[in-house]
């Protein structure tokens, strides 16, 4: 364990980021305010405003070769401007550098910041859709540097025969990717030199610092990394210049070798390495958008099908107790062949209220991924990117949550539509179509976005230079160039909908209390005067989370119209649709603007939760929460399944982390994908909503995700604060 | 002697089957509470658990004043005054048509099962149990309904299901018998050491109670004392003392857990229209019930363990 003063240290880090940065600077996916003002200046200059003649002179050969000429290379030129154009950020404490330039815009520039934002407006809209959800091959990075990149680049570049017009985007392609990898450099040097200045001034302790960081940091990651250090370092410069969520994927496989040779060597002690490991997992605090996962997993198996259980697999475990960042968090794949000894250690941090690592069942997700025709080396090499949405690591074009689908409207239409049913199949069907016709609408869309990405660029052009087989074929992401393509929408209201069948198949079917059209009428208006039916709804019918074989059975009714809804529809790039329950936050916002439902919910108020139970219904405790929630196939899922399990502190301590051990193998045995865990009391949420200034680190599980809780909106809060309700006692 | 089949038809009445149960027994268990209890503890805060005939439970703050229940009710047992609903339960006959149409107040405390409904539930979560988990048997007196606590026991141990009876001992030793053979482990209630105030608490008592114990010992069962710390009624030198002493007596005894009084009954009392119970007692702090642990071991090398 780390001494007091390393976890000082740690704790001013951790002070410091989330006193300045991330939380003040970043406005939803708009990066930071100077960054994007950088870009904007490059992006209009490459435009260039000047008639230049309509004849080829020196003159303006000259000037047209200073200016990047397509729409691609231009967002590359610009890409490499904020590069070119950062102030390198160093605090005293930080043993791993690069953070965005902070720095507030002045009185002019903010004017200026507007002029271009009209300006802009002309260009592409290529950043509209996800970036980053994926996991880049860093241990590629590591392995030959940005050096090794670029001569690869140029290599393929130099190898093209551009009298063939095929190659012309190749050639763009690999000009775009130089330049951005070029300026990777500028900045790595200029944080070099930026830490020799410091060390120049500083004197003892402090001088040492300083002196060994810029011996790292001239090195790394433009050459191969040769240390534990030197590799974190080198991962953490790169994605931090993407300031998205290119996620580090499985840092236990391919960092043990360089631990393993500096602990060897006598070069690092492992409580060293811990502490490096600590500072890794805070930086994304410092420039990741907040409540979002930027997970790091462990665990699970290598792409040779081997168990990975190591000393980083442990210290990443330790790492994420320490830290308890509430961005960069630790995942676990844990399969049948994984360890009791992990499991354990995994739930012993979870107890302490950590809300991670979230553990994935490595033996579904790798069955899911070779179900869809991911290879089998690369269905082991996943990982969760974006919340719990599964991507192949390294080799990924998969856009993820696009987008998040409304399946409780659905529903509403689909009963309008059976006013004389009398059974639940006609519902189900014509849910299943309306759901279908949805999907392919809103996949029109998406197609044309990805359509005006492959011509225009999207995707920074260096994150396909960790992507197979991007290099090799010549292509960006964007025009298809990764090795796996499919879209990931996502459905929300789940629970919502189960329920709500359940209460149709009992009111108008069985007990014949009502018409479908009064029943429509009650939750058309809200439920307005009818408080005894709603009453009746949510305390007599049985919902799904309680191990009830029929509303369990409406589940997986629910799942495969989902299915279903998502088959036959093709995506730009000649892919498919594997569908998720993730919801991040959308339940809720989704939730705001949707009418009351059947299952008792009330206008506005939150849909449920990915596919847990609605909020407050699991009432026969976890192991039949476990049961409903397993009840159906997830192998289906790939694009996400979150399960919640919420615990008071001390049910998952002492005597009581056996029987957790056994409830979330149980939950694995019976194929459940994903499962999380919120170890709090209410009272301690409750009083962070009266004093929030007293729980500015509290975190919790939201969905798929951890979040200052007070960083939160009012009704995700009370949503947290009801699921917990039901701690399990 | 009846046949298995005929034994999974045997009736009996339960107020409550709680999954994930891990304070009754080892593992994650499933406690299944048999309804109706020959003794009445003063500090007893399972009221549901009293009478063996299935009851009416009302809670009043889940009550949204529909009225349907007074529009049922052959007896007129329910009113609305004031706005506020009334149940005269002196008059109610239980025929339980008020808490068929009650949305969300009224419940039917006590359900008539049979063996095997109840088996049909535990089985579900056979994959929590692993080797520690299983059924346990609690309530009221489980043991009062002694051919129906048998057939549960007994199937549960034909679907290799580990079992565990929680009981007051307050039967004739007749029932043991039976059972024995199925009970991998008791749970069994030692309340008060002197005799006479075990009467003035409990009702009876407690020779048969402690003469069960033995006998069951004697027999080679597996046995954990379970004593309810009751502030001003048994936190006594003379009572700690005397756990210890039949904890040392017994030869298959695994070890003595503390269980501190608590208040949480108290709202139940209202739920089941009995009037607050007349004893008054304080809640021990962690603290003093590390105290009594500690007092209790003075006297004996068993373990004593906070439950």
């Amino acid at each position: 364990m780390l001494n007091e003063k390393q976890l000082s240290r740690i704790k001013r880090i951790k002070d410091f980021y989330m006193e300045e940065p991330v939380f003040k600077h970043h406005v939803s996916y708009v990066r930071v305010m100077r960054q994007r003002l950088n870009f904007m200046r490059a992006y209009i200059n490459s435009i260039g405003t000047e008639w230049i003649g309509p004849a080829v002179t020196p003159y303006n050969t000259e000037l047209l070769k200073s200016r990047p000429y397509t729409a691609r290379l231009r967002l590359a030129y610009a890409e490499a401007a904020i590069l070119n154009n950062m102030e390198p950020m160093i605090h005293d404490d930080e043993l791993l550098v690069g953070r965005p330039d902070y720095t507030p815009l002045t009185k002019e520039e903010e004017d200026e910041y507007k002029n271009l934002e009209l300006a802009m407006r002309g260009a592409p809209n290529t950043t509209y859709l996800t970036l980053g959800h994926m996991s880049l091959d860093y241990p590629k990075l590591l392995r030959v540097g940005i050096n090794g990149l670029i001569a690869e680049v140029k290599a393929r570049k130099d190898a093209l025969d551009l009298n063939d017009p095929e190659n012309l985007p190749k050639c763009e392609f690999y000009e775009g990717c130089l330049m951005e990898l070029e300026a990777e450099l500028v900045l790595q040097r200029r944080y070099a030199e930026k830490l020799k200045e410091k060390a120049e001034k500083a004197t003892g302790e402090k001088k040492e610092h300083f002196e060994k960081l810029y011996e790292i940091v001239s090195r790394v990651p433009a050459e191969p990394a040769r240390t534990f250090r030197e590799a974190l370092q080198a991962i953490h410069f790169f994605s931090f210049t993407l300031w998205e969520l290119y996620y580090f994927g499985r840092i236990d496989q391919y960092l043990y070798p360089y631990y393993k040779a500096d602990l060897e060597a006598g070069r690092i002690t492992p409580d060293e390495a811990l502490e490096l490991l600590c500072c890794f997992l805070l930086l994304p605090d410092a420039y990741i958008m907040p409540n979002v996962a930027y997970d790091s997993m462990i665990g699970g198996k290598d792409r040779q099908g081997n168990i990975v259980e190591n000393d980083i697999t442990f210290m990443a475990l330790d790492a994420a107790e320490i830290v308890r960042s509430g961005t960069g968090k630790i995942a676990l794949a844990f399969g049948k062949d994984n360890s009791d000894r992990l499991l354990r250690r995994a739930i012993q941090v979870n107890a302490t209220g950590a809300t991670q690592p979230a553990i994935y069942d490595d033996d579904l997700i790798t069955e899911g991924l070779i179900k869809i025709g991911i290879s089998p080396e690369d269905a082991h090499y996943y990982c969760n990117t974006g919340c719990t949405e599964i991507t192949p690591i390294g080799c990924s074009g998969i856009y993820p949550c696009a987008p998040y689908h409304n399946i409780a409207n659905a529903l509403l239409r689909a009963m309008r539509e059976n006013l004389d049913a009398t059974s639940t199949k006609p519902i189900l069907e014509s849910f299943e179509k309306i759901l279908h016709r949805e999907v392919q609408e809103q996949q029109l869309y998406i197609n044309r976005r990805q359509m005006e990405r492959s011509r225009n660029g999207g995707e920074p052009l260096r994150v396909s230079c960790l992507v197979d087989d991007c290099l090799s074929r010549g292509k960006a992401i964007d025009e298809g160039g990764a090795r796996y393509n499919h879209i990931e929408p996502t459905f929300v209201g789940v629970s919502n909908v189960v329920d709500s069948l359940v209460t149709i198949e009992t009111l108008v079917f069985n007990e014949k209390k009502l018409t479908m059209q009064e029943l429509l009428d009650v939750v058309d208006s809200n439920y307005e005067g009818k408080e005894d039916l709603r009453q009746y709804i949510l305390n007599r019918i049985p919902h799904y989370g309680v191990n009830d074989k029929n509303a369990d059975k409406y589940a997986a009714m629910v799942s495969n119209a989902i299915i279903g809804a998502c088959k036959g529809v093709t995506t730009y790039r000649h892919s498919f649709l594997v569908p998720g329950t993730f919801t991040y936050i959308e339940n809720a916002t989704l939730g705001r603007v949707t009418q009351a439902t059947p299952d008792g919910r009330l206008k506005g108020t939150p849909l449920a939760a990915s596919s847990s139970a609605t909020a407050g219904r699991e009432i026969k405790g976890p192991t039949a929460a476990v049961l409903s929630a397993t009840s159906w196939d997830h192998s289906h899922y790939m694009g996400g399944i979150v399960i919640n399990l919420k615990f008071a502190p001390n049910q998952m301590s002492g005597e009581n982390e056996d029987n957790v051990v056994t409830l979330i193998r149980a939950f694995l045995e019976r194929k459940g994908m994903e499962v999380q865990i919120n170890c709090i009391s209410n009272e301690t949420l409750r009083d962070a909503q009266k004093h929030p200034e007293n729980y500015k680190d509290l975190l919790v599980r939201v969905s798929g995700f951890s979040a200052y809780f007070t960083h939160l909106p009012n009704d995700i809060q009370q949503e947290v604060i009801d699921r917990n309700e039901q701690s399990f006692n | 002697m009846s046949s298995p089949s005929t034994e999974k038809e045997i009736r009996g009445n339960i107020f409550n089957i709680q999954r994930y149960c891990t304070h009754d027994g080892p593992g994650i268990r499933t406690t299944v509470f048999l309804k109706g209890c020959p003794i009445r503890c003063a500090w007893c805060h399972n009221p549901e658990s009293h009478d063996f005939k299935s009851e009416i439970g009302y809670n009043e703050s889940s009550c949204i004043k529909c009225g349907k229940c007074i529009a049922v009710c052959p007896v007129h047992c329910h009113t609305v005054m004031d706005g506020k609903h009334v149940f005269d339960r002196a008059n109610c006959i239980r025929c339980f048509k008020c808490v068929e149409v009650c949305p969300s107040a009224l419940e039917k405390i006590g359900k008539s099962v049979t063996v095997q409904e109840v088996l049909d539930e535990v089985a579900e979560d056979k994959i929590f149990y692993k080797d520690a988990g299983g059924i346990t048997l609690s309530g009221g007196e489980p043991l009062s309904q002694a051919e129906f606590a048998v057939g549960l026991l007994k199937g549960a141990k034909e679907m290799g299901i580990t079992t565990c009876v929680e009981t007051g001992g307050f039967v004739g030793y007749e029932v043991f018998e039976k059972v024995l053979p199925y009970v991998d482990l008791f749970l069994y209630d030692y309340k008060l050491t002197d005799s006479g105030l075990h009467k003035k608490y409990t009702g009876v008592d407690n020779t048969l109670i402690l003469e069960n114990l033995f006998r069951i010992d004697e027999s080679g069962a597996k046995i954990i004392l379970r004593c309810p710390i009751i502030p001003g009624v048994n936190d006594t030198e003379e009572h700690f003392s005397g756990i210890a002493r039949v904890a040392n007596s017994l030869k298959n005894l695994i070890k003595v857990e503390i269980e501190p009084a608590h208040t949480i009954g108290d709202m139940k009392y209202e739920q089941m229209g009995y009037g607050r119970p007349d004893l008054k007692y304080g809640v021990p702090d962690s603290e003093e019930v590390l105290l009594c642990i500690d007092k209790i071991k003075k006297y004996t090398s068993v373990t004593v363990k906070k439950s």
